[in-house]
């Protein structure tokens, strides 16, 4: 029992990277209409910014996060501004095209710049040793990284329902014809939009540096997870996103132990039942 | 003539807190063209989109001929003779003229799980679709896509489908709109050469009030997803209250 | 009669004598290249129309009725698989290739079943699911598929007819002269489908699914049709490479793989019959140009995608025939 309630626990400690990157789809999708594949790239490339920073050129641990958001916010800039915005009003079978092209460009990009090097986890000395939990030792940072998530979860409801930009944002993501026309403009709220969602994601990326590890192929791989997660908690929906994260987090976390060859295929069946079943998700609107 | 087509009980849609249709109880007869007008909001194109299968009652039945089809697919229903052209155009831009009316042919002449001869083998279908571009002036147009059609012409083809399909009763929501005067005239005239073959009742919802007045038997008043007032259209043209709803249009 | 001018007008050529002298002339070279060419050569050749079908097969999906599938590879896995295991138990070719192609429709009917009733994004995401899952099999039912290492030492099995002949596939031309036979038939059968009044209503659905419901066609049932024959050309794709390779691996079954038909159909022109084999032809070889120049095949191919869908969403094929049809103007 004490190794369930562990495995758990780990379980949703890594919820947490799948909700970072759930919650940058989720505000692309939502806000700007834009199914990102690619943003598991943008995980991805935060991590190895981060990585950059931190671990190759000894920057504090803290200003390398901060400088590895704003790397992976100017390239975010760049997608929306020079790629997407010609695609808004596509069909939605060429976004995901395009965006696919992105992962393998990133993908690329990322070993040409750092070749096969893979990021190892590094601990920053103020992080180190654990808690005991159930009798075992339980990582601080993987405490620190629950709390982070939920506290980026308060922060993500507090910009939407407090500020005069969340508000803007959700009128957007709701009709955007209509918040075109009482004077929003749509073009620069897309642009922020985005850049916010990409941002999610390298924090993902970047707190994941100290404790896994990371290749070039990441960006194509942990898609296919954060993918399900919004999938199950509904495609627009930030609440959906962060209890699909814990779910899938938990769920693959307890295969591992108990189940381990089928964790993958548990995973794409029950992301398949949930189309079928409820393709909005738990909290999502059919579109 | 005078056999009841289509009738509803007790039709009710809300979308939310909005109660679009309210109570709604229409009866369609064979023969007769049917006008639906109202203002804006009034629910017209909900109540067309619930009899034609577009969307579904929160309480109410329709029928049709007798039979219960409140919960059928479109598909279903235009199978057994109901049709409809849309408010909004929906042509399929990237096929020829041509092409577009042969689509609703072959449902019509049940041709549509054949897979091995090209669609010009079908000749029954081809002299057909031929007779049904005349109708509409189109057939020296047969070969342009429809997607650069005029906008006029492009109306004229979505009538041109729904009346393809030979339905029993067609439902036209504004054939007419964005028209100039000119083919405003042979969208009417179209209607009242084909409601004179006899085939075919028409419904129509209109804004125009000259289309009206000159080609329907009956007209049905909507307000609010109810119905207002409906008789014939002398007997609208004096309705107190239906005047007071157009605020003092000329009618 | 009009079939010339229909073929021509496909490729997207004016003229009809010229369109049939092109299409004839390709496939009289098809025929004649063992005569000149190498077994390497023969097998390029042989790949190349593999990934046609499969491209065929998404073309069908995506350009006709505007479906897009990320689970074709699962198609194709199923269909490799399937005739992978027949062969190593012995049989003959031809229901080798035959059963594996039922195999693949049944897998596209079952499937299809689940995938049709929803549009767009929900659409394209269930057959990603869908194809990952049967890529989880094939890697960890291992009894079956023997896993990461897959079915090896297929036999290049001999196409036999009940007893009355025998023909030895061993030898590459032999087994080339099947494969490229069997593919032009299959094409051609496509072909006819998408002339079809079937293949009419493929293309209503991509224009407008909710018009086709309205003049009484079910647009469910015709969505399945269309992922059912797509499935089956996916299947027979596979099949044709099992006994090629003589080796099955689960990669076949990853979304990668059907990244490949995606690209393909895309660079040669998704809305264009003859599309997909412009764009495998030229997939390929610039695949194996650039894998031989640089390690960074992933980025050029990646940016090629980001222009074609940016700038020529008709592809080759479209871009000359707006530039051809100008040039008559």
């Amino acid at each position: 029992m004490s190794n369930f309630i562990f495995q758990a626990l780990n379980g949703i400690s890594s919820a947490m990277f799948l909700w970072l990157i759930a919650a940058g789809l989720t505000v692309a999708f939502g806000v700007c209409g834009i199914l990102n594949v690619a943003h598991g790239s943008l995980y991805m490339v935060g991590a190895y910014f981060a990585f950059t920073f931190f671990q190759m050129l000894g920057i504090n641990f803290w200003l390398s996060i901060i400088l590895a958001l704003i790397g992976v916010g100017i390239i975010g800039f760049l997608m929306e501004r020079f790629f997407f915005r010609r695609i808004y009003n596509q069909p939605i079978e060429f976004q995901l095209i395009l965006t696919f092209a992105f992962i393998l460009i990133f993908d690329n990009l990322t070993k040409i710049v750092w070749g096969t090097m893979l990021i190892i986890p590094n601990m920053p000395h103020f992080f180190q040793g654990a808690v005991s939990v159930v009798g075992r030792p339980f990582p601080i940072y993987n405490l620190f990284i629950i709390f982070a998530g939920i506290a980026v979860g308060v922060f993500l409801w507090a910009i939407l329902n407090k500020t005069w930009w969340g508000k803007k944002l959700k009128a957007a993501a709701s009709d955007r014809d209509m918040a075109n026309a009482i004077g929003i403009n749509i073009p620069i709220l897309f642009t922020m939009a985005f850049i916010f969602a990409a941002l999610l994601a390298a924090l993902g990326g970047a707190l994941s540096t100290p404790i896994r590890v990371c290749d070039s192929g990441v960006g194509g791989a942990v898609i296919i997870p954060a993918f399900v997660v919004t999938v199950i908690g509904g495609l627009g929906s930030l609440r959906g996103a962060f209890v699909g994260a814990l779910i899938i987090g938990v769920v693959s976390s307890i295969c591992t132990l108990y189940l381990p060859f089928i964790e993958l295929f548990v995973l794409y069946l029950i992301m398949a039942v949930v189309l079928i079943i409820r393709p909005q998700g738990i909290f999502g609107e059919k579109r | 003539m005078g056999e009841i087509l289509i009738n509803t009980e007790g039709l009710i849609k809300t979308f939310g807190k909005f109660v679009a249709i309210d109570e709604l109880n229409l009866t369609f007869e064979s023969g007769i063209i049917t006008s639906i007008i109202g203002p804006n909001g009034a629910g017209k194109t909900t109540a067309i989109n619930l009899l034609t299968g577009a969307l579904y009652p929160d309480q109410g039945k329709v029928f049709f001929r007798g039979e219960d089809i409140t919960f059928l697919q479109p598909d279903q229903r235009v199978r057994r003779g109901i049709a409809r052209s849309f408010q909004v155009m929906d042509i399929f831009p990237m096929l020829t003229v041509l092409e577009n009316v042969q689509l609703p042919l072959l449902a019509r002449f049940r041709k549509t799980r054949k897979w091995f001869f090209p669609v010009p083998y079908y000749g029954d279908i081809l002299d057909e679709a031929e007779i049904i571009l005349n109708y509409l002036g189109l057939w020296n147009k047969k070969d342009v896509t429809a997607g650069e059609l005029s906008h006029g012409d492009q109306r004229l083809l979505e009538m041109g489908m729904a009346i393809a399909s030979k339905p029993e009763i067609c439902f036209l929501d504004e054939p007419s709109s964005g028209m100039n005067p000119l083919e405003r005239a042979k969208v009417l005239e179209l209607i009242r050469s084909l409601a004179e073959e006899g085939s075919t009742t028409f419904v129509i919802v209109e804004h125009d009030l000259d289309v009206i007045f000159s080609l329907s038997d009956r007209i049905i008043v909507m307000n609010k997803g109810s119905v207002l007032a409906e008789g014939e259209p002398d007997e609208i043209r004096k309705n107190k209250e239906v005047i007071e709803i157009y605020l003092g249009e000329e009618i | 009669m009009n079939s010339a001018r229909n073929i021509s007008t496909t490729l997207g050529l004016g003229n009809s004598k010229f369109g049939l002298i092109c299409l004839s002339s390709f496939i009289i070279f098809l025929l004649l290249l063992p005569l000149f060419s190498s077994d390497y050569l023969l097998y390029v050749v042989m790949r190349i129309a593999i990934l046609c079908l499969l491209s065929y097969s998404l073309n069908l999906l995506l350009g006709y009725t505007g479906l897009l599938s990320f689970g074709q590879a699962g198609f194709y896995a199923c269909g490799a698989y399937a005739c992978g295991k027949i062969l190593l138990g012995g049989a003959s070719l031809l229901p080798g290739i035959f059963i594996a192609m039922v195999v693949g429709g049944i897998v596209a009917i079952i499937l299809g079943y689940f995938c049709v009733r929803h549009t767009a994004i929900y659409f394209a995401m269930l057959t990603l699911a869908f194809g990952m899952m049967i890529f989880s099999l094939a890697e960890k039912w291992i009894k079956f598929t023997g896993g990461d290492d897959g079915l090896v030492g297929i036999p290049r099995a001999n196409l036999s007819f009940f007893h009355i002949f025998s023909v030895e596939m061993n030898k590459v031309p032999a087994y080339y002269y099947f494969v490229i036979i069997i593919s032009l038939v299959a094409i051609y059968l496509l072909y006819r489908i998408i002339h079809s009044p079937l293949g009419l209503i493929f293309q209503g659905i991509r224009d407008s699914e909710k018009r086709i419901a309205f003049i009484g066609i079910s647009v469910k049932k015709s969505r399945l049709a269309c992922f059912t024959i797509a499935g089956i050309y996916a299947s027979l794709a596979g099949a044709l490479f099992a006994p090629l390779e003589q080796t099955v691996t689960p990669t076949v079954a990853h979304w990668v793989t059907s990244m490949d038909p995606i690209i393909a159909t895309l660079l040669g022109g998704m809305y264009s019959f003859t599309g997909p084999v412009v764009g495998s032809v030229i997939y390929f070889l610039v695949k194996d140009i650039i894998v031989r120049i640089t390690m960074s095949w992933m980025l050029i191919l990646g940016i090629i995608i980001v222009i074609l869908v940016l700038a020529f969403r008709g592809g080759i094929m479209g871009f000359l025939h707006l530039w051809l049809f100008h040039r008559w103007k």
